[in-house]
């Protein structure tokens, strides 16, 4: 029922010309989304704690001196917070060296296993896989400055591949994945699919 | 196990190794190749280009640990840009870390042009709830950010004095990784109210993002190729174009690999089994 | 030589993560295992911060503000079994003003726009290349949008269509592929960057052995804990 009320008060409130203050309502509901979330994001935080504890007190082989860590990891940036405020400069240069560091580190390490993929599944064993290889050839020769280097046409067929058959693949996606997306938030909002809220009915 | 199998089944960190070498040699010795400007890169360009001076962006500057080079570069250009053009920029961010990077990246910019902060830029922090927080602000700042980040209240900067919503808003620029975040900013920015976008965005936002370009958004910036072209436009080499000559002798590298794997399997069909 | 502490602490976790790439070491779990802790306690101060900005500061001048807040510390009812119900007004509110936001505008912007980009002159006047590019952009998004649609059964000269749909998605995959190796590629450029600076020169081989010995403690006479 919330769902129903609020979901259509906030699609009427967009395509119907409404009182003022009928919108100003609408937008407080909107910021108060905002600030449930920001609310919500503790749970989280709350969720992981306690398993690694669990590991902790449970002396889990192998496992208990890592949940250590990421213990006195959850702590260090509200003690922090609290102590010496964020615009500190002990505060930015701890983001800067730890989580910006391994941050960038981590999501760097991406790379080899993406690289190790293409080399085991770009193999032209039929016609699909010779297409995908010779775009994915040609598009990096024409993001690669060597490319042009090489020959400058890989530049021309490379931004010919990207304006053309990469924009209709992917505006067809966006059209289908619409269509869908409409229909399984229809019937969210009219209670026919219940997944969001626990116990399964809408 | 013949050649053909041992070119067929690499061992991963074989490969990574050989990939890091690459990376790594034009990170000592520069090749300094020459980097040609794409239609959608001077489009992004023109947008910034064309607006009058004292015009006001809004800029999403999204950026998270990872993407400090890839979509960084691109950002820190076209702030370059915006502040040398005279338009005003208000920050805000969608991601837990966009302040950090704000607070980071825009102030030596900001000094070396002789921007004060308050009457030229501002940054009002980082706003919760994704698309429902692009709609919120979009209709009321001052709701999401009663103060702004450096815990100044909005009526005390010369900037926001005529800005409270949407309406003054030139200009969205985004800065980020999220392959939602562009469609977010379309539906709630340019849809309803026909506000200009621009992005500087990753390789797998690109491929999202690029159905929606000239119509819908005015200029992409592809991750770190994106962010070189706008160095070149501007014409001031920085970390984007330094970083070209990696991923040039990395894809070739990579290409080779590719290309060499294929060979092999066609002679090894060929051969029999 | 002045020690640069800070620079040595990136090396050491920029080259204990790059390290994954060969083998998984208990060094790199421990610094993967940090970044998860400060990560959460980063998240979870920021939006605990902005939610007292926004609505409990506030809260004095605009006491309906009581709503929101009672509805975000609602959804903490989840970690009680007995009364993990009373979440389920907080996720309904949430998903419809999302639902709501989104289904507005979707129908103009991801569908009818989409539509009119599609609609474009098939032939354009001189220009060879043009041409063929508009040609593709239609028949590209009519036979993937005929690729996703499950209504009909894709056989005969729907099955062709598909299958023509398939095969242009895939050059639209490989270059997407190429997209997205860039991005990574970036990643790690910004990596070996924090790895290659004067400290690394002695971080690095102090980080190898480090790890060498984490990975084999038996060799040197230490019990293997791991």
């Amino acid at each position: 029922m919330i769902t129903f009320i609020i979901g259509f008060f906030t699609i009427l409130v967009y395509f119907i010309g409404l009182p003022s203050s009928v919108n100003q309502a609408s937008n407080t509901l909107n910021s108060w989304a905002t600030t449930i979330v920001a609310l919500s994001i503790g749970f989280g935080t709350i969720v992981l704690v306690r398993t690694h504890a669990m590991r902790v007190i449970k002396r889990r082989e192998g496992e208990w001196v890592y949940s250590i860590v990421i213990i006195i990891g959850v702590i260090i940036f509200p003690l922090m917070y609290l102590t010496i405020g964020p615009n500190s400069s002990l505060y930015k240069t701890f983001y800067q060296t730890v989580n910006a560091t391994i941050g960038a580190s981590i999501y760097g390490l991406v790379l080899f296993t993406l690289v190790g993929a293409m080399y085991r599944t770009f193999r032209a064993r039929r016609l699909n896989g010779l297409l995908l290889l010779i775009a994915s050839c040609i598009v990096m020769l024409q993001i690669a400055p060597i490319g042009e280097a090489i020959w400058s046409g890989f530049p021309i067929l490379g931004q010919w591949i990207i304006d053309y058959p990469m924009v209709g693949a992917y505006r067809g996606i966006m059209i289908a994945s619409a269509f869908g997306a409409l229909a399984i938030c229809f019937r969210t909002l009219l209670g026919y699919e219940g997944g969001h809220v626990s116990g399964g009915e809408g | 196990m013949n050649l053909l199998e041992k070119i067929l089944n690499i061992p991963t960190p074989v490969i990574s190794l050989v990939l890091i070498l690459t990376i790594s040699v034009p990170m000592f010795y520069p090749l300094g190749l020459p980097i040609t400007i794409s239609p959608m890169v001077k489009a992004t360009y023109d947008s910034i280009e064309q607006l009058p001076e004292g015009s006001v962006v809004l800029m999403d500057y999204g950026l998270t640990p990872a993407s400090v080079a890839e979509t960084g570069c691109g950002g820190r250009a076209m702030i370059h840009h915006m502040l040398s053009k005279g338009l005003k920029i208000i920050f805000i961010g969608g991601g837990v870390d966009s302040p950090m990077f704000v607070e980071k990246d825009v102030p030596p910019i900001a000094e070396s042009l002789n921007k004060e902060y308050g009457t030229d830029w501002v940054h009002l922090g980082y706003y919760a709830g994704a698309e429902t927080g692009r709609a919120a602000l979009l209709a009321d700042l001052s709701k999401i950010f009663p103060k702004d980040h450096r815990g100044n209240s909005l009526q005390d900067l010369e900037l926001l004095k005529d800005i409270n919503n949407y309406e003054g808003v030139s200009l969205i620029a985004v800065v980020t990784t999220g392959s939602d975040v562009l469609p977010m900013w379309i539906r709630q920015a340019n849809t309803p109210y026909g506000i200009d976008i621009i992005g500087s965005v990753d390789g797998a936002s690109f491929s999202i993002a690029v159905p929606y370009f000239p119509t819908q958004i005015s200029g992409i910036l592809n991750a770190l190729r994106g962010g070189a072209e706008y160095e070149a436009l501007m014409k001031r080499p920085g970390e984007a174009i330094s970083g070209m000559d990696s991923i040039s002798l990395s894809f070739l590298y990579v290409i080779l690999l590719l290309v060499v794997t294929n060979v092999a399997l066609f002679l090894k069909k060929d051969g029999g089994p | 030589m002045a020690i640069d502490m800070i620079e040595i602490i990136k090396v050491f976790f920029a080259f204990g993560i790059l390290s994954f790439a060969f083998k998984s070491n208990p060094i790199q779990r421990l610094i993967e295992s940090l970044y998860i802790g400060v990560t959460a306690g980063y998240l979870l101060i920021t939006n605990f911060n902005t939610a007292y900005k926004n609505a409990i500061l506030p809260l004095p001048q605009d006491p309906f503000l009581i709503i929101p807040i009672i509805l975000g510390l609602l959804m903490y009812s989840r970690l009680s079994k007995k009364y993990s119900y009373l979440s389920n007004y907080s996720i309904a509110f949430i998903t419809a003003i999302g639902i709501g936001l989104s289904t507005r505008t979707v129908i103009q912007s991801d569908i009818i726009k989409q539509f009119l980009n599609t609609a474009i002159p098939l032939f354009a006047t001189n220009n060879a290349l043009g041409t063929l590019g508009n040609i593709t952009i239609v028949v590209t998004a009519i036979s993937t949008i005929a690729y996703f649609t499950y209504s009909f059964e894709h056989k005969g000269s729907y099955g062709t269509l598909t299958k023509l749909g398939i095969s242009l998605m895939m050059i639209s995959f490989g270059a997407s592929a190429s997209n997205i190796l860039l991005s990574r590629s970036a990643r790690v450029i910004t990596m070996l960057g924090y790895i290659y600076v004067p400290s690394g020169f002695y971080v690095v081989p102090i980080m190898i052995v480090l790890i060498l010995i984490s990975l084999y403690p038996e060799k040197i006479g230490l019990r293997k804990t791991d």
